[in-house]
């Protein structure tokens, strides 16, 4: 029988957020590639590096903006500006 | 059955042997262990209790170096019931019928309340004459007390431990104290996991306790302190593993609302939460085609194309 315990709870509740907030970094590396192009490996490094470290991110934070930002974005140095701003 | 009952029948069909060498040492003695089977189930139309009874445990055994055999009868019994003792003859008698075989009968009294000691003796008499007089060996784990399991090396005690008297303010150290010792027994995972699962169930600590329950492991000596926390993050491990597949689905969503607010103005309850249950690949594709979005509208089409299923 599955026994959910008090400490695979708090696991849940920490996976759901270590979740969201991968989910969230993939999605925003998949769109940028779908904008730009394949990233080139430095840049790719610098967006994942936006999460670091896992921790509670707050609502306002950084990626997210780039996630709504990524929607302006056109070409590369748009996507170097904002690096450029909030990195 | 409750889940309660469930717990209690794998715990006891995992550790039978077990049982028996903590409370019943001179049946463990006199039984040879390999020769315990559990036999299948049996269902009795209870017309006492009004339901379908089914035995939790019955296991054949065999003494130790002999060919003669006899029956263990192990019911777990988690509320104090009347007549109870005459249910449990009742049990017997037509086990023996069954069986026509020596049958011994335990009973595991679970319950927290109440404290008194359960009746464990039923019998038809008259005064000349004594027609039967039936006993059953019982266990009240509410008269039983913790701190004289401490030092037993035995997956059961471990994890009974957790559910003896114990005061209220007792309960953070008794938690300690069961995974202290179930941490000395180096079981494998999935028996491990059972005992300490079972521990946690009746063992759920407040805030408060939990600041106890972890200071007090904070004070233990290294590897017993080691030994716990491994228990305690296989737990958490197995959580952050089932957490993060929902919790993966559920940021992409909160992302293309957001994306999507930003887009085509803020998505009305309805779409929202059309949204929300998207699989995670329909979530990938929805964000990529909002990136062409240009009205509310778009998205209503994007999700009549993209029906679930």
């Amino acid at each position: 029988m599955q026994i959910v315990t008090s400490w695979m709870e708090q696991g849940i509740a920490e996976g759901e957020q270590r979740g969201r907030l991968e989910g969230e970094r993939s999605l925003v590396m998949r769109l940028l590639t779908r904008r730009l192009g394949t990233l080139p490996t430095s840049v790719e490094a610098q967006v994942q590096a936006l999460d670091l470290p896992r921790i509670v991110v707050p609502e306002s934070c950084r990626r997210e903006a780039l996630s709504e930002a990524l929607l302006d974005f056109a070409q590369w140095s748009n996507l170097n500006d904002w690096l450029q701003v909030n990195s | 059955m409750t889940d309660h009952d469930r717990l209690f029948k794998e715990l006891l069909s995992t550790f039978f042997v077990e049982f028996l060498e903590l409370f019943l040492p001179q049946v463990a003695r006199a039984i040879e262990p390999d020769s315990l089977a559990f036999l299948p189930q049996e269902y009795f139309a209870d017309l006492t209790a009004g339901e379908n009874k089914i035995i939790d445990l019955l296991a054949q055994v065999r003494l130790a170096g002999q060919e003669v055999g006899f029956l263990i009868h192990l019911e777990a019994q988690a509320s104090s019931q009347p007549d109870f003792a005459r249910r449990i003859f009742f049990y017997f008698a037509r086990l023996h019928q069954k069986y026509l075989q020596r049958i011994y009968p335990i009973v595991l009294f679970s319950f927290d309340e109440p404290y008194r000691q359960e009746p464990n003796r039923y019998s038809v008499e008259f005064e000349d004459l004594k027609v039967m007089e039936f006993n059953f060996f019982p266990i009240q784990l509410n008269r039983l007390n913790w701190r004289d399991f401490l030092n037993q090396r035995n997956p059961i005690a471990a994890a009974l431990m957790s559910k003896m008297k114990i005061d209220a303010a007792d309960r953070p150290r008794v938690k300690v104290e069961c995974l202290r010792l179930l941490a000395t027994l180096r079981l494998d995972p999935a028996r491990s996991q059972l005992i300490s699962g079972f521990v946690d169930t009746y063992l759920r600590m407040n805030v408060e306790e939990e600041q106890v329950f972890q200071t007090a492991i904070g004070t233990l000596e290294e590897s017993e302190r080691e030994g716990i926390m491994q228990i305690v993050t296989s737990w958490m491990e197995q959580g952050i593993a089932e957490g993060r597949a929902e919790g993966e689905q559920v940021g992409e969503a909160r992302l293309v609302l957001r994306q999507l607010a930003r887009r085509i103005g803020e998505v009305d309850s309805e779409l929202r939460s059309k949204v929300q249950t998207l699989s995670l690949t329909k979530l990938e594709s929805l964000g990529e085609a909002l990136l062409d979005f240009s009205q509310p509208a778009d998205l209503v089409k994007w999700l009549e194309g993209n029906r679930p299923g």
